[in-house]
């Protein structure tokens, strides 16, 4: 009996272990992505956010990865070149690689159509994360933010778009359990109301994050050690945090938000340098 | 010297204008400013660290203040020059003690380096610069002062 009740316990704690996943990287590389770590060292954020997202594609056992990796358009003698990398990975194989453009493309348009594509079950039962990388997405939608196409608008609401888009090529009026914005300054009500419509958590920092990016390392181990998308939430904003206060001297404010119920989480450290004595002093009291 | 270093500088300003695009030259000033961090944590002294430090903010500032005053910078720079001036005359102050600042300890001078650097990266703020006036501040800061 003893037995038995130990067997149904196991069971249903690991029922969300093994439920499929399926998990969505968009990179926008087009941009000048350069920083220098503690030592100084020049590092590419964009290009090592790539390098993680397949090594955690490759360990995910249950589920599918898609990767987009947005960077700088280039010529071959008169002819544009692709300027999208594309990774669609399912239980941890790469099932298919190619390239797309970005050029003439509504936002997040031929990455919704080549998700349609690829994923064989559109439905939402699945566990549905999604993780953006880049620069500050304008909250006034404005020309500038591709390197490449510097007069193509961006901004929050064709982001908003862009997700609709994506979500529809699945299953409509459905959400993401988790969006991960890793970019300066998202973190706000504005863009958590804009997205309570398409995810039910989201983690997203309201002031400048360095570009050391969120760190999604965490992603694998919580898929098997937690129990529910709240918790995995949590845990994937803290360990993105406690990587970055180790990384650097800056201020570091990442926000975890519940967008049902409205509550926030909060991860703050304050800059190791440029406080103001009363500024100092009010933070003390 | 100086007419070589003139010639020079227009030269570097037409190849740069030719083959550039705005995100190359705001890495050639994020390379600048991190060549300098790396020589001050290299330097044997806090005194040698303190001055060299005091040159970079100096030359910056310098720089910003004559790009932004330049008829070639158009209004909508301003906001962004404004930002990362502010920056540095804030660890200007910081480094010497004023203004409300704590002046850096001796022990602390490499870390504040690394901090300047970063506070400047993590910004979008170089994000919003033009190409001809980051080509301006990276002539003065660079190849002028």
């Amino acid at each position: 009996m003893k037995l038995l009740l130990l067997v149904i316990i196991l069971g249903c704690s690991c029922l969300y272990s093994a439920e499929n996943l399926r998990i969505i990287y968009i990179i926008h590389g087009d941009g000048n992505y350069l920083f220098h770590d503690k030592d100084g060292k020049a590092l590419n954020a964009a290009g090592r956010i790539l390098e993680q997202a397949k090594l955690n594609a490759e360990n995910i056992n249950r589920g599918e990865v898609f990767i987009f990796y947005q960077k700088p358009a280039e010529k071959f003698l008169f002819f544009d070149k692709d300027d999208g990398e594309f990774y669609y990975y399912k239980n941890s194989e790469l099932i298919s690689e190619e390239t797309y453009s970005r050029k003439d493309a509504d936002n997040f348009e031929t990455e919704a159509g080549l998700i349609k594509k690829y994923s064989e079950d559109k439905s939402f039962s699945k566990k549905n994360i999604l993780l953006y990388y880049g620069h500050e997405i304008p909250l006034n939608d404005s020309s500038g933010y591709h390197n490449s196409y510097p007069q193509k608008v961006f901004g929050i609401n064709i982001f908003a778009d862009g997700l609709g888009r994506i979500i529809n090529s699945l299953s409509n009026d459905e959400k993401f359990n988790l969006i991960v914005l890793s970019t300066c300054r998202n973190g706000n009500e504005n863009f958590a109301s804009v997205l309570s419509l398409f995810t039910n958590y989201l983690i997203a920092s309201p002031a400048d994050i360095h570009l050391s990016y969120m760190d999604s390392g965490s992603l694998i181990s919580l898929i098997e050690n937690t129990n529910s998308i709240a918790q995995l939430s949590e845990e994937f904003a803290r360990s993105a945090f406690e990587k970055l206060i180790n990384s650097t001297h800056t201020e570091i404010s990442i926000n975890l938000y519940d967008l049902d119920d409205g509550s926030i989480t909060e991860f703050y450290r304050a800059p190791e340098f440029g406080i103001r004595k009363k500024e100092s002093a009010e933070n003390s009291e | 010297m100086l007419k070589a270093k003139i010639i020079f500088t227009i030269l570097f300003a037409f190849i740069s204008i030719q083959t550039s695009k705005a995100d190359d030259l705001k890495k050639e000033l994020q390379k600048y400013i991190n060549e300098i961090i790396t020589e001050v944590k290299e330097a044997e002294n806090p005194e040698e660290k303190r001055e060299m430090l005091n040159d970079l903010f100096e030359d910056l500032q310098s720089a910003f203040s004559i790009a932004k005053n330049s008829p070639y910078v158009p209004e909508e720079d301003h906001k962004g020059i404004d930002e990362l001036q502010s920056k540095i005359t804030d660890r200007y102050y910081e480094l010497n003690g004023l203004n409300g600042f704590n002046k850096v300890q001796d022990y602390n001078l490499n870390q504040f380096a690394s901090f300047t650097l970063q506070d400047i990266e993590q910004a979008d703020t170089l994000l919003t610069i033009s190409l001809t006036t980051l080509l301006l501040i990276i002539i003065l800061a660079i190849l002028i002062f």
